[in-house]
């Protein structure tokens, strides 16, 4: 026993193993101390001294400080006029494509509902949100689109906005037009996916990108298997007013296995022979789309939107979309007057016509009136219902004054226009526009009318700009 | 009745403002909870595995169509076995359609399944139960009387929507109106409103903070909350649900070390909280808050989602249950769905910020307008809130809640939050217990939420009783004396601080 309480015991042991031993120490040593050392950047600091940096401590402004603005107050007529802070105009600003708004039958089943349900729905559609009038509207929708399933949610915006985070996730990839509405962008980034933006409408962009993606998964086919991948695009871009190469991108959709996913917001109730929206004006199969979605508050003048598709994609909204499950339902009398708005879009077929008669003769005329101007540019396809006058040389806070005074005096010509001004946050902000909307309650003269004071105010605008 | 109403208050001890009340379970019965879970996975997969080899009626959800055979598919496989084999189980309880106003009672549509809730249809017929599960604190849920009748007035005037934001051509005198209306019943500069409660959130929150911002977020925020902060990108920092320790060391720390990586001082800090938690019933500690956001000069956004109307002596939410100053909270948000039976959601406050919201929210710029019926059903209502008519409806919710509560913890059972909350969350922990506790329910002639993971912890199932004005002392009294007899049934009364209390007062009674 003594042995071990003295140095004798070294001798025993063999040298290469004390060698090991001194090694294994210091290693020890070096992982329990470096550690700290290397935070130690930022030394601890005292409580005096903490307490200074908290006095020291001066927060920005809530808000920054800003103009009060005012929004115009409107009053809205039947048919195409509009009160616009006293000035009646017609109305170029609005969403109002089939002139449906002011429609009797849509107003009395909206009151109707109000008899029967009252205002609110009192709560989500999981805890007894759900009416009976959500259900009939939701079938009546997947049954005129000829898919599986729809869903409805109680705000347009949340509509696109929810379905995109509730089936792309972290590590997934997003191929989106750049020019998307704004709706999109943040659906996109509430999903923490990866975004390749591609050019407005240029497919070969996009299937320069997909092929990049194609590449990069044959040296990883196992993680590309797992990998979603989607298509996001609008039917009719809010932005521009061009309709999507639908057919092209189905083709990329088998090529690539990649999803498609159509926001027919502005396309709803406006193309295609019965109004189903682009995949009926191209002849393609509904259900090659994987998901459709679109605002009730366009051609459909209810609130609200819905996604429609096939059970396996759309269901699995019903416990993964948050602006369906986390928000009160659409109250019920608004989902009343959709159903007749539906129906009434069923029956009269004739709205359709006259919409899409009015965009085209719309677009030829103002085409003319933009030509040799050297100011704005016409964007967009004739058939859609949304025209932007596009600035050609977009550059400073000037053309935006300019829009705006444009804007002014043309309302009390009796025309009323937006602009396409947009939110910092927002991708399109570059792009300055004066946007106008077409309805089916226009008739050509209103439509000529329209034109020649718009024509008139061009002119004085580039006049003043060759001047400068 | 008076009597009643003295064994209630006084049988346990007078209702404290500020203290929420969060019981522990005995340590058995989250036993038993784990070994529900346990033996539903292990179903689960036995299930999964029959289905595997067509053992037995193939059922199942529905499958991507044939022409997209290789796609990556679009759902996580656990979240779909969760769905197959759990939710499946208790789907009747969630998506029950109703055909009527949603009031103290309610007409449910009766819908049957008979391949164990994997396909529901309509028999025809319906049932009318007592309405326990809508939010509809002050009764305003109705489709007779002034509310309605001027909702509907409008909505023929000025038809249903305005398609066009609130930027474009969306404004009407009504918006106006409201704006006007609801600054001065909550004693504010000004306001702006917003057509989704929801969207009230998301939308704007993006607008005030960006990145270099911090936001002290309770844990228990809703997820309109949640997204809004993801979406703004500022960096997040969650703190303990209404542990005002915890926030003060969350900001202390956050103010002396600064934004990660570049270590600079972060530009500014909004404490983000609820007035009322929907699902535990408590109310935000709110004097400490504000104590606290002055010390270190943060901003604070209040979210009165279900404080608005059901709190406070005239239903100016919780700055008027604490006797706080409205000036004091630098963003009022809340929203019209739950005690003003509209829709919508409206932020408050300083003129400056609402000036700069109608510049730069993303709902006002982008977002319908609010639909012109609702508008007016929201200015009625508040009208009968302000004018004192509606004082009936706030004394009668105050006075359910308490004696709902009070009743509920004599009998035994472990219930959630702050005595004065309409918001009645009752623990029940084993999810196959919290179904069958719906059934019964339901049988009895009552509709509850009842609610579990994912929207709960794992082991917290709960169901939640959402009271009304509306509910009169004899309703309360018939779901009480149902939830007694379930209650025993199941043996749901794991509460073990009122056993004495409620000896006491059955001898009263």
């Amino acid at each position: 026993m003594e042995r071990f309480f003295t140095l004798e015991v070294l001798k025993t042991i063999p040298y290469y193993h004390l060698c090991i031993e001194l090694v294994l120490i210091y290693c020890i040593y070096w992982l329990y101390f470096s550690r700290p050392l290397r935070n130690q950047r930022r030394p601890e600091l005292t409580p005096a001294e903490k307490q200074k940096l908290i006095d020291e401590w001066q927060p920005d402004p809530l808000v920054p400080v800003v103009e009060e603005s005012r929004d115009r107050i409107v009053e809205h007529l039947p048919g195409s006029k509009i009160i616009v802070d006293r000035d009646e105009c017609l109305d170029f600003g609005t969403f109002n494509f089939l002139a449906l708004r002011k429609d009797d039958a849509v107003i009395g089943a909206g009151m109707k509902g109000i008899r029967d349900y009252g205002v609110g729905s009192c709560g989500p559609r999981g805890f007894y949100g759900t009416f009976d009038a959500h259900i009939y509207l939701e079938e009546e929708i997947a049954n005129f689109l000829g898919v599986d399933e729809a869903i409805l949610y109680s705000y347009g915006f949340s509509t696109i906005a929810s379905a995109i985070p509730a089936y792309a996730k972290r590590g997934d990839l997003l191929f989106i037009d750049e020019q998307s509405n704004f709706a999109i962008q943040q659906g996109a980034k509430a999903s923490r996916s990866k975004i390749h933006w591609y050019r407005h409408n240029d497919m070969e962009h996009l299937k320069e990108l997909l092929d990049a993606q194609a590449e990069c998964e044959a040296k990883n086919p196992r993680k590309a298997k797992v990998t979603r991948k989607i298509i996001i695009a609008e039917g009719i871009c809010q932005n521009t007013g061009t309709i999507a190469q639908l057919k092209t991108m189905i083709d990329f959709k088998y090529k690539y296995k990649v999803r498609v996913f159509l926001d027919e917001s502005n396309s709803f109730g406006v193309l295609g022979e019965t109004g189903k929206g682009l995949t009926e004006h191209l002849n393609v199969d509904i259900l090659d789309v994987d998901l459709i979605s679109a605002e009730t508050e366009r051609a459909i003048p209810s609130i609200g939107g819905f996604c429609a598709g096939s059970a396996y994609v759309v269901d699995h909204q019903r416990l993964a979309g948050l602006g369906y499950c986390f928000s009160a339902s659409l109250p019920p009398y608004l989902a009343r007057a959709a159903s007749t708005a539906l129906k009434i879009i069923q029956n009269e077929p004739t709205r359709l016509c006259r919409l899409r008669a009015n965009a085209k003769f719309f677009h030829k005329q103002l085409q003319i009136a933009v030509e040799h101007s050297h100011v704005f540019d016409l964007t967009g396809d004739d058939i859609s219902p949304i025209k932007h006058l596009l600035l050609t040389h977009p550059n400073n806070n000037e053309n935006l004054k300019a829009i705006q005074s444009f804007i002014q005096s043309a309302q009390s010509q009796g025309i009323a226009l937006v602009s396409g001004e947009k939110l910092e946050q927002d991708r399109t902000c570059k792009n300055t526009s004066i946007r106008l909307t077409v309805s089916a309650a226009f008739s050509e003269d209103e439509l000529s009318s329209c034109v020649s004071v718009l024509s008139g105010l061009i002119k004085k605008l580039s006049v003043s700009k060759s001047a400068i | 009745m008076g009597k009643t109403i003295k064994i209630a208050t006084n049988a346990i001890k007078a209702p404290q403002k500020i203290e929420d009340h969060f019981e522990k379970p005995p340590l058995w019965v989250l036993a038993v909870m784990y070994c529900n879970y346990m033996s539903l996975y292990i179903f689960g997969y036995l299930a999964d595995f029959c289905r595997k080899y067509n053992i037995g009626t193939k059922k199942t959800l529905a499958q991507d169509l044939k022409r997209n055979k290789g796609f990556p598919p679009l759902h996580d496989e656990f979240a779909s076995f969760f769905t197959r084999n759990v939710y499946m189980r208790l789907r009747d309880r969630f998506n029950s359609p109703i055909q009527s106003v949603p009031g103290d009672t309610f007409e449910l549509k009766e819908r049957k399944s008979e391949d164990q809730n994997w396909t529901f249809f309509f028999t025809g017929k319906a049932k009318k139960v007592m309405n326990f599960g809508s939010y509809n604190y002050l009764g305003f849920a109705e489709n007779t009387g002034k509310c309605a009748e001027t909702a509907e007035k409008t909505t023929e005037e000025m038809s249903c929507t305005l398609s066009s934001p609130r930027s474009e051509l969306g404004t009407t005198q009504k918006h106006v109106e409201l704006e006007a209306y609801w600054s001065a019943f909550l004693g504010v500069e000004s306001t702006i409103t917003f057509g989704m409660g929801f969207a009230t959130n998301s939308m704007n929150i993006p607008a005030i903070a960006g990145p270099g911002c911090l936001i002290l977020s309770d844990e228990l925020n809703h997820a309109s909350l949640v997204l809004g902060i993801r979406l703004s990108g500022a960096k997040c920092i969650v703190y303990k649900h209404n542990d005002m320790q915890d926030l003060e060391n969350k900001l202390r720390d956050a103010i002396i070390t600064g934004q990660d990586r570049i270590f600079r001082p972060y530009k500014k800090i909004i404490i983000v909280v609820e007035g009322i938690y929907s699902m535990e019933g408590s109310v935000v500690n709110l004097k400490k808050v504000i104590e606290l956001k002055k010390k270190y000069k943060a901003y604070l956004y209040l979210d009165e989602a279900h404080s608005i109307g059901a709190l406070g002596s005239g239903g100016r939410g919780v700055v008027q249950h604490f006797d706080c100053h409205v000036n004091d909270v630098d963003i009022m948000m809340g929203t019209f769905t739950k005690s003003f039976g509209a829709a919508g959601g409206y932020i408050s406050g300083k003129k400056e910020i609402i000036d700069y919201l109608r510049k730069s929210s993303h709902a006002h710029k982008y977002a319908c307008a609010m639909s012109p019926g609702v508008c007016e059903q929201i200015i009625q209502a508040t009208e009968a809130v302000a004018s004192g008519k509606g004082k009936r409806r706030l004394v009668q919710l105050r006075e359910n809640s308490l004696y709902f509560r009070q009743r509920l913890k004599q009998m035994g059972f472990i219930v959630y939050g702050n005595d004065f909350s309409p918001v009645v969350p009752m623990l029940i922990y084993a999810l196959t217990k919290l179904c069958l506790f719906g059934r019964l329910m339901e049988e009895a002639g009552i509709s509850v939420v009842v609610v579990g993971f994912p929207a709960t912890p794992l082991e917290s199932a709960r169901v939640r009783f959402c009271l009304s004005a509306s509910h009169s002392r004899a309703q309360l009294d018939k779901c009480l004396n149902e939830i007694d007899r379930i209650g025993d049934i199941l043996q749901l009364k794991h509460s073990r601080q009122s056993k004495i209390s409620s000896k006491n007062a059955s001898r009263n009674n």
